[in-house]
Formats: C-alpha cells, sequence, structure tokens
C-alpha cells in the first residue's frame, strides 16, 4: 500500500475505531468526555494536517496560503471551543456568545477563502478539467443544489433570529454560509481531482474531496435526520461520525499534499547527490 | 519505434499530472510557447517546453519542487 492509499484508509480507520468506542463509552459518566475529546482531537489533526501541508510549500507559494487558510479555519474554531471551558462561565454569556460568533466567522471566512484558492488552483496552473464544459456545469449545479439543500436550511433558522438581535445566532449564520460555499466547491475539487487522476497531485485533491463530502454528510444528515427516525443518540453519533471523516480526510489531504512536495524535494536531493561523470 | 520527445515528456511528467493532464500539457504548451504540435518537438525544443509549464507545475508544488522535477526531465529526455 502507498503512503497516498494508506492516508486514504486512515480516516475510515479512525471512523471504524470512533464507532467502537462510542459503543463501549454510551450509557457510562464518561461519555461526554470522550465525545468532546473526539472532536477536538479531529479539530487539531486537520490543523496539524493544512499547516503541514502548508509549511512544505515555499514562502509566497499560491498553496501555501491556500492551505494556511485551510489551517486557519480550524485554528480559530479550536480557539472558539475554548470559550466552552468552565472558566468562561463566570463571564457575561452574552459576551461570550459574540466572541464565539466573531471566531466562527473568521473561522468561516478563512475556510472558504482557503477552499476557493484550492478549487481554484486548475485554473490559475492552466489545467485541462476532464468531460465536456455542459458536463462540467451540470457537476457544479448539482452539486451547488445539494450544498443549498443541505446546508441553506442551518442559514434561514439562524438568520431570523439574528436579524431579529439574537446576536448568539451569528455564529449559527457564518457557519452554515461557510458550509454552504465551501460544499460548492466540492465540485471544481472533484474535478481536479479526475483531471490528476493516475498522478500523485491528484491525492490532495481526491482526499479534500472526500472531506468536504463527508462535511456535506454531516449537514444532511442534519436536515434528513427527522425523516429518518433516528433516535437522539444515533443522530448524535452520525454527525460526530461525519465530523470525523470530514477532519480526518483534511489531515490526510494536508499530509498527501506535504508528500507530494516532499517527493519532488528528495529527487532534487538524489540528483544532488548522484555522482557526475569524470 | 522509439518515443518522441512529446511521448518522453509526458512520459515524465504522468506519474505527477496523471496520464490525461500530462499529455494535454503536453500538447497545449508546445502549441501556445513554441507554436508546434506536440509531434514535431525535438530535444532543441525542451527547455522552452519546460519553460512553459514551468508556472503551471509551480502552482501545484511550488518554485523548489517544480525546478527539481524540470531538471529531473531535463535530464533524462533525449
Amino acid at each position: 500500500m502507498s503512503r497516498f492509499q494508506g492516508l486514504a484508509v486512515l480516516p475510515l480507520v479512525w471512523a471504524a475505531a470512533f464507532l467502537a468506542l462510542d459503543a463501549a463509552f454510551f450509557g457510562t459518566a464518561s461519555y461526554t468526555v470522550f465525545l468532546r475529546g473526539e472532536v477536538e482531537t479531529a479539530k487539531v489533526l486537520t490543523l496539524l494536517g493544512s499547516w503541514a501541508a502548508a509549511f512544505a510549500f515555499e514562502r509566497g507559494a499560491y498553496q501555501r496560503r491556500a492551505w494556511l487558510l485551510v489551517g486557519g479555519c480550524m485554528a480559530l474554531l479550536l480557539l472558539r471551543d475554548l470559550t466552552l471551558l468552565p472558566v468562561f462561565r463566570g463571564f457575561d454569556a452574552r459576551t461570550v456568545a459574540i466572541a464565539a460568533g466573531i471566531l466562527v466567522a473568521l473561522a468561516n471566512a478563512s475556510q472558504v477563502v482557503g477552499t476557493w484558492m484550492l478549487a481554484r488552483t486548475w485554473k490559475v496552473a492552466q489545467l485541462e478539467l476532464p468531460g465536456t464544459a455542459v458536463a462540467q456545469w451540470l457537476t457544479v449545479g448539482l452539486v451547488g443544489l445539494l450544498a443549498a439543500v443541505f446546508a441553506g436550511p442551518a442559514v434561514l433558522r439562524n438568520a431570523g433570529p439574528l436579524l431579529g438581535g439574537d446576536l448568539s445566532r451569528a455564529a449559527g449564520v457564518f457557519s452554515a454560509l461557510g458550509d454552504m460555499v465551501s460544499l460548492w466547491l466540492i465540485a471544481p475539487l472533484l474535478l481536479t481531482a479526475l483531471a490528476l487522476r493516475g498522478g500523485m497531485f491528484g491525492w490532495p485533491f481526491a482526499l479534500l474531496t472526500a472531506s468536504y463530502a463527508a462535511w456535506l454528510g454531516y449537514d444532511a444528515l442534519a436536515v434528513m435526520g427527522p425523516g429518518l427516525g433516528l433516535d437522539a443518540h444515533a443522530a448524535r453519533t452520525g454527525a460526530e461520525l461525519f465530523r470525523a471523516l470530514g477532519c480526518l480526510y483534511g489531515f490526510s489531504a494536508g499530509l498527501a499534499q506535504r508528500e507530494v512536495v516532499g517527493q519532488l524535494r528528495r529527487l532534487a536531493g538524489a540528483a544532488t547527490a548522484r555522482p557526475r561523470p569524470a | 519505434m522509439s518515443a518522441t520527445v512529446a511521448e518522453q515528456v509526458a512520459e515524465h511528467l504522468s506519474p505527477y499530472l496523471g496520464p490525461f493532464n500530462a499529455g494535454v500539457a503536453v500538447k497545449t504548451f508546445a502549441q501556445r510557447a513554441l507554436k508546434r504540435s506536440a509531434d514535431t518537438l525535438t530535444v532543441e525544443h525542451v527547455p522552452a517546453l519546460l519553460d512553459a509549464l514551468r508556472p503551471m507545475l509551480h502552482t501545484m508544488v511550488g518554485s523548489v519542487s517544480t525546478e527539481a522535477l524540470l531538471s529531473d526531465i531535463q535530464r533524462r529526455v533525449r
């Protein structure tokens, strides 16, 4: 199995381990701690993967900026999660909610811009996308529709109260808007991965597509969960499963990108080390 | 029959860009930079072709990795 294949399998192994541990911890006093620990670990891994990719590039490189921004989203979300610590319970709840909302807004802006940059790598690099223009636009339209259907309701649900003055709903609005735009960008990421299939440059895009597809699943479950008749535990486990896959595929994508850059740098090292003919 | 220069460059790019885009890139940039079809390229055209591919590769993997790859291709194509 190549390193890239290993990175593709890793999130599935994580997901299987999560399900097994979820079953083991459910109903115990440690369950909440287990869930919170799993969520934060997955977020930290996404941050590490994204910034590992970013710092594989030299200063000023196009994808360095993109990966820094994608990782920046998780860094800001982890900062927001700090507001959940007991120490913040002593602060004014409204102030904490507004601070959290600002962090979520910045996180989503970072995510959208970073993903946008990665999604238009093909255009900046002047790559050819596969399929006819009609097929490409159909892909963009279909994914856009799915993003609107699954992430749109959360925008509407939070926008009303926010417009009514409930600033604590700002985080929900920004989060859902960020999701909607990022999920729509699955289309160009997928087409780029398909264009580069069979080549190592395609792996980061394929894994990133899998990450955003998992986030689409996360939003889809929130919309369709009640209709599926899931109980509270099943709904929560399903959501956390998709979140874990979204985070871990993001981690794998970052490491795959670092591996691509690293392999080429090793090529340069090998050429330098090669003895010159006398 | 030995591989043409275009085929050799595409073959070296293929593990990175994939066979689809490796072939397309050589054809596109041969036409754009050298104003000739890929199958008429000779070894003398390789530096100019690699120069034309450079911005695309910079976007994908940055400048250090790009130079490593282009040097490798330059060395191997005959």
